[in-house]
């Protein structure tokens, strides 16, 4: 899922099973095999034992890094901690997922989120493939079922909503994990900043988006709802620098010079 | 400007609420110009019709200089103009030349639709002096006195004595003989049935307001008694037991028979005529007297009659006398009477009625058809002159009047809009239609729901203005624009958006709204022209500030254009949805996919506007579930597995309907099912609009303002999540989690205690695959106690309670690929969160499988999360009885055991099992017959033996005081059976060798003295009294022993 590009992104090692598997082997080191017959509970088939298998491989150090091997072993090669919550381990994929500039996974973010709302032409994954195939040359392996997978990751590191067969492009639980995690580390809480300090600083946040001109629609989404769920307020000062957000007709906010991240995003 | 003033020129002088009792000046001064008027000759509508215009008419059917008999009917639906019409012919015949009317040989009457009432109707006649005769003019008078002074309830009770009185005296034998007419009388006198058609909104109500109140209700034969005057058990019931002999036996041919009563309602209706005369006191006859005698003076007087009538419907009681009389030709046997030229509004209804009486006696018919004033142009020029008389100055318009009113030199006002505005013409001069304009006006009248000049006159021009100019009066408290039909703008974005600008009162939004949706382009998009001049939706923005909607500027920047265009209006069509469906499709062409997503729009609509209930809500609960649990193959909005709520629960919860409420919705609903809760919000109404623009675009997103829609739509997700998720999870926020898991478990482990299943222990693992086998009962195993008995066919009985635990084990503990519908797929069920049912089952290993006391006190009923504690309860109740019973059945076992034994030590039971092979070999030696099973099964080491039996003894012993849970444990391996079978082979043992005895001792006396016998009888008897000493206690009981 992770791998660098070209990477099939294989469907069966969801969010889900890559937790469930790396609190297994927090709760006790184990070998390929045990976990094999813990998992399936003893079952022996082809097909789990890939599932098991294509989990292992995201779990371990040449993507996540959740696990690595020692004398047989699979042992945890993290702290434990980030396996407790669903919010730590998802800030965790996070970081793994889009510092790896090289992954399929990230590149093919990348891209989606620059086709704002072009996407909605495209009508199902397999059209996403397909236009993405034959417009970047990194990616022209892109396929269908590369794109069913890398949809339940996105969705659950918040890059979108999912909707039949097409992501609603809107960050608000990306942004939310970033500004409740690492803006205090720059800012203050509950004071208006700057919008391009702002953007410079949760750029380097979220390389996946290019916020070099006009925000992109899942960013302005994302930043939109956490506006409407007053966890930020977005004005726009006069006579201050705007930063644009994707236009929507009808939108009450389509720019905004300050951003005050509310302290309550943090709890 | 006195904009006071200009509503009391509207009300009292321009646009009167009767408009035919508007001045004469007004009425020529907004009087709009009939064409298109359908003109037939005679009274059939066989052949085509004429087009003519409202002169034409004039010149060929009013003026009459040859003197040929005319009865002209008006013809059109209510509204339609007639009346005007009529007042226009009129006027115009009225002001004609000398040649056409001439006042000293022709009679001009007009009678005028005054309140629409007989009671009118009959004061008109009697001051244009059309009654001559004294008496009749006495009856008249004192009928129109007493309808106008008399005591209501005096009045109604006339009417229905009236009604009686016609009945009792109907000899027509059609349909009712006239005994029966008599009966009718009488029950219609009962004072039950009396008061019943005396009562508010009854028959007789009815009338009376036809006869005196004004009403623009046709009156026909069907109108006043009706099947409700009735059809009422109680009164019909008290009739029958109660009322005088005649009465009572009416009353029992009404009873529950629906025909009987509708028969007598269409009887009784046809006496209204006569009923209304009856109150005149004037008699059918007297009445064409009236006219007659009219036509004979004029006659004599060398006159001729030119008769209007606007609106026939007053004339009820004498309107077929009147036809009769109006109708008949001058000339020939009725040379002594005058000429007429008779013109009579009636309404389309009323013709169809009465079409016998008219069809061979009228003329000609002049029909008003909507195609004479529905067109565009009519409308607003129509507008336009209205305005134009509201905002001149009175006395102008009198004086124009005064001076032959021609339209040429009509007076124009000085009013000045606020800003450049839309105009029309009158008599080439431009007049405004300030603050209408031409898109404002047509889409009232499109949405009137009686489309006609007089409803338009009323409900738009007039209403609108009078709030217009409330509101410039007062500058406070606006209501203008006014929007009855709720017509929305197109742009659904910037309604919305509009509904949540906070600056704005409520009010005041849907001010904004009305006036985007029926003055502008349907959207909020603000445009600067090249001179500066902004548009909102294609409206001047300074009209939104003339009434009181200045700091309204749009929606989102505004845009600059370098044209010069008309800033009236801008239709900016590149701006609506292009999934809007124009109003020009007509309906007949839509498919259902379009017809239902308008019908949802106006739906969700009326909900959230009119908080009318939502019709259509079964749809959009569905549209909700897809949104939030995902369709059977497709995930939803909310990743229900990453929240570490399994699919398998979030499935399970959310896959029935009744879980989604929308307030106010249509169905029903029982609220304690109620998971998803849509509030009625601008929020919620926009969620709506979202789903139902998704749907109408086959579930995908690719429609105009599908951003905007999905902004709102996970906007209002994300607001309720956390309940959502709540709701579903049963879980509240930082409460510890519903230990569901555990319960179904430890379910499944007591199970198979109960039933004797092995589990194999070995590790936490190895628990769990037993547990995640189907248990069933081994029919092999006996258990000793009818409790326990009962416990194994309680859990039959509970069999798939047991089995959803179970289901509940697999299904939740399973992870789940995409949409959380594929949970309860058992063929994808393979990949387990293992480590979650390895601390389940860990923790329960801990707690001896005995959480009885963490179980919820009151877990609610019928809840997939709490069910499995409700069972869990009931199941550790039972277990308790059980292990009572069975600790009793032990010391019960004990006790027997120990009167053969002594006490239970593994010594003991070693002597007494070799003391039984002992008296085996005796019977060996003697042959006795003893029981081989026993005997084989006895012939082993006795130590070993008395090992085996003491190690159930300490086993059960261990937990003598120990839980009932640890007890089900223990005694599951059924230790306490092994004691009963051993106890049992004691019994058996004893008995036998009892017998033998006895057997022995009989033989013994019976052969006696034999040589040697004695010593074998003797040692026979000291081995069997050896194993009696030991069960001396013994107390042989074969009860015990069966």
């Amino acid at each position: 899922m992770f791998k660098k590009n070209p990477d099939g992104m294989r469907m069966e090692p969801t969010p889900e099973r890559v937790l469930s598997l790396c609190r297994l082997i927090a709760q006790k080191s184990m070998t390929r095999e045990d976990v094999r017959k813990s998992m399936s509970l003893n079952r022996n088939e082809d097909t789990l034992i890939n599932q098991i298998n294509y989990t292992l491989d995201v779990a371990l150090d040449n993507e996540l890094s959740i696990l690595t091997t020692k004398d047989d072993k699979l042992i945890l090669s993290i702290d434990p901690n980030i396996l407790s919550s669903i919010p730590t381990f998802r800030k965790y994929v996070a970081v793994k997922a889009f510092s790896n500039q090289k992954s399929t996974f990230y590149m093919f973010t990348k891209w989606l989120i620059s086709q704002n709302d072009r996407i909605f032409d495209m009508k199902t994954w397999e059209g996403i493939a397909n236009t993405c195939g034959a417009e970047v040359p990194e990616l022209k392996k892109m396929n269908e079922n590369a794109v069913l997978g890398w949809r339940f990751w996105a969705a659950f590191l918040g890059i979108g909503y999912l909707s039949g067969t097409m992501i609603i492009p809107n960050m608000k639980l990306r942004i939310h994990d970033v500004l409740s995690s690492s803006f205090a580390e720059q800012f203050k809480y509950n004071e208006a900043i700057g919008a391009y300090d702002f953007i410079a600083w949760i750029s380097s946040k979220l390389p996946e988006v290019d916020m070099t001109d006009t925000l992109p629609l899942a960013l302005s989404s994302g930043l939109r709802t956490l506006h409407e769920l007053d966890l930020i307020k977005l004005e726009t000062w006069q006579d201050s620098n705007k930063i644009n957000l994707f236009y929507v007709d009808g939108d009450l906010i389509n720019d905004f010079s300050h951003i005050t991240v509310k302290e309550a995003i943090a709890k | 400007m006195n904009w006071s003033q200009y509503r009391t020129i509207m009300e009292r002088n321009a646009i009167k609420t009767d408009d035919m009792a508007t001045e004469d000046a007004y009425f020529m001064a907004t009087h709009m110009p009939f064409s298109h008027l359908e003109v037939f000759q005679g009274g059939r509508t066989s052949s085509a019709p004429t087009l003519m215009n409202e002169n034409e008419v004039f010149e060929n059917i009013i003026s009459n200089p040859n003197d040929e008999h005319r009865m002209v009917i008006v013809r059109g639906n209510n509204g339609t103009g007639k009346s005007h019409l009529i007042r226009f012919l009129k006027a115009k015949f009225e002001n004609s030349p000398s040649t056409i009317y001439n006042p000293a040989t022709e009679q001009l009457i007009f009678l005028r639709r005054l309140n629409n009432s007989v009671r009118g109707a009959f004061a008109q006649l009697i001051e244009q002096n059309v009654i001559i005769d004294s008496n009749v003019r006495n009856k008249i008078e004192k009928f129109v006195l007493s309808s106008d002074s008399k005591d209501e309830t005096a009045f109604k009770t006339d009417i229905l004595f009236s009604y009686i009185a016609a009945v009792s005296s109907d000899q027509s034998d059609n349909p009712y003989k006239p005994v029966i007419c008599r009966d009718i009388a009488s029950f219609m006198s009962d004072s039950r049935v009396r008061e019943h058609l005396l009562r508010e909104g009854g028959a007789i109500s009815r009338c009376y307001n036809v006869i005196t109140a004004p009403s623009n209700q046709v009156l026909n034969e069907t109108t006043i008694f009706s099947e409700d005057d009735f059809n009422v058990s109680k009164i019909l019931r008290e009739v029958y037991r109660r009322g005088d002999p005649q009465a009572s036996d009416f009353a029992s041919t009404l009873k529950d028979d629906d025909y009987e009563i509708t028969r007598l309602v269409n009887y009784l209706n046809r006496f209204t005529r006569e009923v209304v005369q009856r109150c005149a006191d004037i008699s059918s006859e007297s009445t064409k007297t009236v006219f007659t005698e009219l036509r004979r003076d004029l006659k004599k007087q060398g006159k001729n009659l030119t008769l209007f009538i606007e609106d026939f419907t007053g004339f009820t009681g004498i309107d077929s006398e009147l036809i009769t009389v109006l109708s008949t030709e001058h000339g020939g046997n009725y040379s002594d009477l005058c000429r007429v030229t008779a013109v009579i509004g009636i309404t389309n209804a009323y013709y169809d009625q009465f079409r016998d009486n008219f069809t061979d006696r009228v003329t000609h018919q002049i029909n008003v058809t909507d195609s004479a004033f529905g067109t565009k142009e009519f409308l607003i020029h129509m507008t336009g002159r209205y305005l134009n008389a509201i905002y001149c100055n009175p006395d102008s318009i009198r004086h124009w009047y005064k001076e032959g009113a021609d339209i040429s030199s009509l007076p124009i006002s000085q009013f000045k809009p606020p800003c450049d505005w839309e105009t029309t013409t009158i008599a080439d001069k431009n007049v405004t239609l300030y603050p209408f304009n031409s898109q404002a006006l047509l889409t009232l009248y499109d949405n009137l729901t009686v489309q006609s000049p007089r409803m338009f006159l009323l409900e738009v021009i007039r209403a609108q203005l009078k709030e217009y100019f409330d509101g410039k009066t007062y500058n406070e408290g606006w209501d203008f624009p006014l929007n009855p039909a709720n017509i929305q703008m197109s742009r659904g974005p910037h309604s919305s958006a509009v509904d949540r600008m906070e600056i704005f009162s409520t009010t005041d939004k849907s001010r904004i709204k009305s006036v985007l949706a029926l003055w502008g382009n349907g959207s909020a998009s603000a445009i600067q022209n090249a001179d500066g001049i902004i548009t909102i939706g294609g409206v001047n923005k300074v009209f939104f500030e003339d009434i009181g909607l200045g700091l309204f500027n749009g929606i989102g920047e505004v845009n600059v254009n370098s044209s010069k265009d008309d800033v009236h209006i801008q239709i900016d069509n590149s701006q609506t949805s292009s999934e809007f469906i124009p109003e020009s499709i007509p309906k007949s062409s839509m498919t259902s996919q379009m017809k239902n997503y308008l019908r949802n729009k106006d739906d969700i609509t009326n909900w959230f506007t009119n908080n009318e209930s939502l019709l259509y809500d079964s749809d959009y609960r569905t549209w909700l579930k897809s949104l939030i649990k995902g369709e059977n193959n497709q995930s939803g909005a909310i990743n229900w597995q990453d929240m570490g709520i399994p699919a398998y629960i979030a499935e399970e919860r959310l896959s029935g309907l009744v879980g989604y409420y929308i307030e106010d919705q249509k169905s029903s609903v029982n609220k304690d099912k109620i998971i998803v809760y849509m509030d009625r919000s601008a929020e919620s109404r926009d969620a709506l609009f979202a789903l139902n623009e998704w749907n109408y675009a086959e579930k995908s997103w690719d429609f105009d303002g599908a951003v905007y829609y999905q902004q709102r739509l996970i906007t209002w997700l994300e607001r309720r999540k956390d309940t959502i998720i709540e709701k579903v999870s049963a879980i509240k926020k930082g409460d510890p989690p519903i230990q569901t898991l555990e319960w179904c478990l430890t379910l499944q482990y007591l199970k198979a205690c109960i039933l004797g299943q092995k589990i194999d222990t070995h590790s936490p693992l190895t628990i769990i695959t037993s547990l995640f086998s189907d248990v069933k009962e081994d029919n092999s195993i006996k258990r000793d106690t009818r409790e326990w008995n009962d416990l194994i066919q309680f859990i039959k009985n509970k069999g798939n309670e047991f089995d959803s635990a179970l289901s509940f084990i697999r299904c939740s503990s399973a992870t789940t690929m995409g949409a959380v519908h594929f949970s309860t797929d058992t063929r994808t069920k393979s990949f387990y969160r293992v480590n979650e049912l390895m601390s389940a089952v860990e923790r329960l290993v801990s707690l001896q499988w005995d959480i009885e006391n963490e179980l919820p006190n009151d877990p609610p009923s019928n809840h997939m999360l709490f069910n499995h504690a409700s069972l869990l309860k009931t199941l550790y109740a039972n277990i308790k009885k059980v292990m009572k019973a069975e600790v009793g059945e032990i010391s019960r076992v004990f006790l027997k055991l120990t009167d053969y034994i002594g006490e239970l030590t593994q010594e003991n039971i070693s002597d007494t099992i070799y003391e039984i092979q002992k008296l085996y070999n005796v019977y060996s030696l003697n042959g006795v017959m003893g029981s081989n099973e026993l005997l084989i099964k006895y012939d082993h080491s006795p130590r070993d033996q008395a090992k085996e039996i003491m190690k159930h003894i300490d086993t059960l012993s261990a937990v003598a005081s120990a839980s009932p849970v640890d007890q089900l444990i223990v005694y599951s391996e059924n230790s306490l059976h092994e004691l009963e079978v051993f106890l049992r082979d004691l019994q058996s043992i004893a008995l036998k060798a009892e017998q033998e005895e006895e057997k022995a001792n009989k033989n013994i006396a019976k052969i006696g003295n034999i040589p040697g016998l004695d010593d074998l009888s003797r040692a026979a008897s000291t081995a069997l009294e050896s194993l009696s000493s030991q069960l001396e206690a013994m107390e042989v009981n074969c009860d015990v022993i069966n």
